[in-house]
């Protein structure tokens, strides 16, 4: 047990080890920041940004967030917006300079097993949390506090979107990817 | 939704900030796009398959950057038509 312990330890360090281009796993989620155009990857093995456009990757620390899955990254990309990291066990955080310091953002939050993330694109103070077990939850202060809103979308959601519409009607609508197929509810 | 397999799982979904257009979705097998808000789709070729996470550049609706099951990141610069693989 002891030697099974060093080898899980090891590998950790490896995969999160600043400057290493790893092996990702399955990416989950992707987000650019038009601000020079930096790329954040959320892998299954961690959260990474890349400068180059996906060339080469560096890997982001999470603390508080060590082994937990990614499912989400998502970024207000107005200058000196906010950076957000959905986990599978540890909630919500969040970086408030470009990714370098993370905190929790999970207050309300009902759930820590977060499956999807989504930003509003006309108020990006407002998202929401899609979470595995506990439904849909939604934010109008950038993950300051979160209340919950309903059961969210039928199915396993694999993937959460805000999108503004600017036909018809118009507004925010809220798409789900799942296992059920493409989601559309209102924001 | 005409032309998405609606039935299946989409894995992957990204829509331009301003307007939606376009929107992309990846199931199993295929990425999609949607110029019409999802009413229509055109499925796109010259993507491996297991495509798990799309992204449009918010400023820059022809920059769509795709990631897959393996680990791979993909880039298109012309809204889907065409893709080179970055890792």
């Amino acid at each position: 047990m002891r030697g099974l312990l060093l080898v899980v330890t090891g590998l950790a360090a490896m995969v999160t080890a600043p400057g290493l281009a790893a092996d990702l796993g399955p990416v989950r989620s992707l987000a650019v920041d038009p601000k020079g155009d930096v790329l954040f990857v959320a892998a299954e093995s961690g959260l990474f940004r890349s400068t180059d456009r996906g060339k080469t990757l560096t890997a982001v620390a999470l603390p508080g967030a060590q082994g937990q899955k990614l499912t989400a990254v998502v970024l207000d990309w107005a200058a000196g917006g906010a950076i957000y990291a959905a986990t599978e066990g540890a909630g919500i955080l969040r970086s408030r300079d470009g990714g370098k310091t993370w905190a929790p953002a999970n207050a309300g939050l009902e759930s820590l097993i977060v499956v999807g993330l989504a930003l509003d694109p006309r108020a990006r103070q407002k998202l929401h949390a899609m979470t595995r077990d506990r439904g849909l939850f939604r934010t109008a202060d950038g993950g300051g506090s979160w209340e919950r809103v309903d059961d969210g979308p039928p199915g396993t959601v694999h993937v959460l979107v805000s999108v503004n519409i600017s036909t018809g009607m118009g507004g925010i609508f809220l798409y789900a990817g799942t296992d059920q197929g493409l989601v559309r509810g209102p924001d | 939704m005409g032309g998405l397999p609606t039935k299946h799982t989409v894995m992957g979904f990204t829509a331009f900030p301003a307007d939606g257009r376009p929107m992309l979705a990846a199931t199993a097998d295929a990425v999609w796009k949607s110029g019409d808000g999802a009413r229509t789709w055109q499925r796109l070729g010259n993507l491996p398959t297991r495509v798990t996470a799309l992204a449009i550049h918010p400023e820059k609706r022809d920059v769509i950057f795709a990631g897959t099951q393996a680990g791979e990141l993909h880039l298109s610069e012309d809204s889907g038509s065409n893709w080179r693989r970055l890792r």
